[in-house]
């Protein structure tokens, strides 16, 4: 966000952000605190951030939920899109909040007495406890739904579009220019500028659902790539003078990446994480994997205000999905519980030689 | 930011007339390149045009203040002068909608021409910084326009003889891309042309990625003994950048 031209230059207080020192960015969460952490602290007012879709869509659609989650719980506004599915089964479908934060943050008490392995001590675990008091982030329950009540007190605007695409002068699939349309109207009408004064100043969370999907596509491979990265430019534009954060999910599964379009999109956006899940792929079966839902790849990290982008403790991240939690985690080896036969050769005497030894084994000879 | 500087060796050499291309590969951050050919230009009293498609002014002015210049401050000073295509568009979002697209474009470059006139007119040396214009390509501009466009600037540059001109082109592992074609032909004509690379092997927490430094222009070169080539690893953190041959540490460096 460019604050130099905002009116006034101090940084706002607005409810559901919390203010980064190191960059002077204004940060607001993502609605999973591990992620979170891992992106550096959270995403900055102004920023697009970036979803890969894994292969079914749905790790991308619940990450999507969380986000949406978050504004409604934070009271901030919120601006949903998409053309795959009905925006208001997406916002139906928004996990309720958990307010009883002990059962999630119970410490494990097994810590004290068992000490497995004293050099792993020192390892870091990625922390996902709120910093220093003050709630940032929550957790949600996916198998609650959120009251409808709630939704309605809140204050969450939908583009929906099931029309079939049609050209005109600045897209090829005039559905980019009636979403980008909308958003720039939503923006004017909350006084989301920088150069606005409102009285209460809120950050938009525009939440936008498997963007660049068959439905968006027009005539050529190469008419919709063009389409889709015009738009993205011009999203990105608009996010970086306004007080508002977008995030998309795009299924770049689908697209036949021979002219780097999924690179391309990273380039445009400031933070893009790609999922995989091991639904459906051979590391479902593999026994390194077995606790996990899938890998996160950090595609691009925030480089805002910085030359340095954010360097993480460790790229080698998996996620889980659990009732209550949505949990990104760095990849270790499980431990080894069978029973192992590993030791055994250390009692072994060395012998040089064919068949010296008196307890046969099949292979000697 | 001296010290990259002096690796880059534009501190030694009087750039007036010259263009700067800079490659940023995909998965590496040029703006520590950027950062120090500002500081140097400052060091050298240079007025400074900024031309941002990627990134806003608030970002550079943030980078100044952690190596010591307030870009803000210039700005008020009239030092600075800012060209903002993004901002353009934000707020006048009609662009979009009801004209072509190449008017855009070419709007911008009426204005970078209007805001050199000026300087040139208090005869002041000016370096013209463009941050990723591969984003043209998001306006609609097609290669032929946009080779068109490089030509533009360059013909503006040989005009006054006190401006230099530095352009940052994003590209892809895609050799067929746009920017890729396009970078191709400015790498050509330029006159110090700078390459990040990312590492092969993956993340390093002790390297961020690979610097690239060809000086295209002889005399220079033999001068200053150089060879045509020079290659190094850079290694960024948030308040320095650490430059180093490859094979030894930053420490022996």
């Amino acid at each position: 966000m460019d604050l130099s031209t905002a009116k006034g230059n101090r940084i706002p207080f607005i409810p559901g952000t919390k203010p980064s020192v190191k960059n002077s960015q204004l940060l607001i969460s993502t609605g999973i605190p591990s992620l979170d952490h891992v992106i550096g602290g959270g995403l900055p007012v102004g920023s697009l951030f970036l979803i890969e879709e894994d292969e079914y869509g749905t790790y991308a659609k619940i990450m999507l939920q969380y986000f949406m989650a978050e504004g409604v719980t934070t009271a901030q506004p919120l601006l949903i899109g998409s053309k795959d599915v009905k925006t208001s089964q997406l916002v139906s479908d928004i996990p309720a909040v958990i307010t009883d934060t002990t059962s999630i943050n119970q410490p494990s008490n097994s810590d004290e007495q068992m000490k497995i392995a004293w050099r792993y001590q020192n390892m870091k675990v990625i922390d996902t406890s709120p910093t220093g008091g003050q709630v940032f982030g929550h957790f949600y329950d996916l198998t609650k739904k959120i009251e409808k009540e709630v939704i309605e007190n809140a204050d969450i605007t939908q583009w929906y579009d099931d029309s079939c695409p049609e050209k005109n002068n600045s897209f090829n699939n005039a559905t980019y220019s009636n979403l980008l349309k909308y958003i720039q109207e939503t923006l004017e009408n909350g006084q989301y500028s920088i150069s606005e004064t409102p009285t209460k100043r809120q950050v938009l969370r525009i939440a936008i659902h498997c963007l660049g999907s068959r439905l968006w596509c027009s005539d050529s491979e190469d008419d919709s790539c063009q389409d889709l990265l015009k738009f993205l430019y011009y999203f990105r534009a608009l996010l970086r003078y306004s007080y508002a954060v977008g995030v998309i999910t795009v299924p770049t599964q689908c697209f036949d990446n021979s002219n780097v379009i999924a690179q391309r999109i990273e380039h445009i956006s400031d933070v893009a994480v790609r999922l995989e899940s091991f639904a459906g792929s051979q590391k479902e079966t593999n026994p390194l994997f077995k606790d996990y839902h899938g890998l996160l790849h950090l595609r691009k990290m925030l480089a805002l205000n910085t030359i340095a982008p954010h360097n993480p403790e460790s790229r080698d991240l998996v996620f889980k999905l659990r009732r209550k939690k949505f949990v990104i985690e760095v990849l270790h080896l499980p431990p080894e519980l069978s029973d192992t036969t590993q030791r055994e050769q250390d009692e072994t005497i060395p012998q040089f030689g064919c068949s010296s030894l008196p307890d046969k084994n099949l292979l000697d000879f | 930011m001296d010290s990259v500087s002096n690796v880059l060796g534009i501190d030694k050499v009087n750039m007036d007339g010259k263009l700067i291309c800079i490659e940023e590969q995909h998965d590496t951050n040029a703006n520590f390149v950027l950062s120090s050919i500002i500081s140097n230009a400052l060091k050298r009293n240079y007025e400074i045009c900024f031309v941002l498609f990627h990134n806003t002014m608030n970002h550079y002015h943030n980078i100044g203040m952690k190596f010591g210049y307030n870009l803000t401050l210039l700005r008020e000073k009239g030092k600075v002068t800012v060209i903002e295509p993004m901002k353009i568009i934000t707020f006048n979002m009609e662009y979009i909608y009801e004209q072509t697209a190449n008017n855009i474009v070419r709007d911008i470059f009426v204005i970078i021409k209007t805001e050199l006139d000026k300087i040139i007119q208090s005869n002041k040396h000016v370096i013209i910084i463009i941050d990723d214009l591969s984003h043209i390509y998001n306006f609609g501009c097609n290669l032929k326009e946009s080779m068109y466009y490089i030509r533009y600037l360059r013909s503006l540059i040989e005009c006054h003889n006190m401006s230099q001109l530095c352009i940052i082109m994003h590209t892809y592992k895609d050799e067929n891309s746009f920017s890729n074609v396009l970078t191709h032909g400015l790498k050509y004509i330029a006159h110090l042309f700078i390459k990040t690379e990312p590492l092969e092997t993956g993340y390093s927490s002790n390297a961020s990625g690979n610097i690239t430094i060809n000086w295209k222009m002889d005399d220079v070169r033999i001068k200053y003994n150089w060879p045509e080539v020079m290659k190094y690893i850079y290694k960024l953190s948030d308040r320095q950048v650490q430059i180093y041959t490859p094979g030894t540490s930053a420490l022996l460096a």
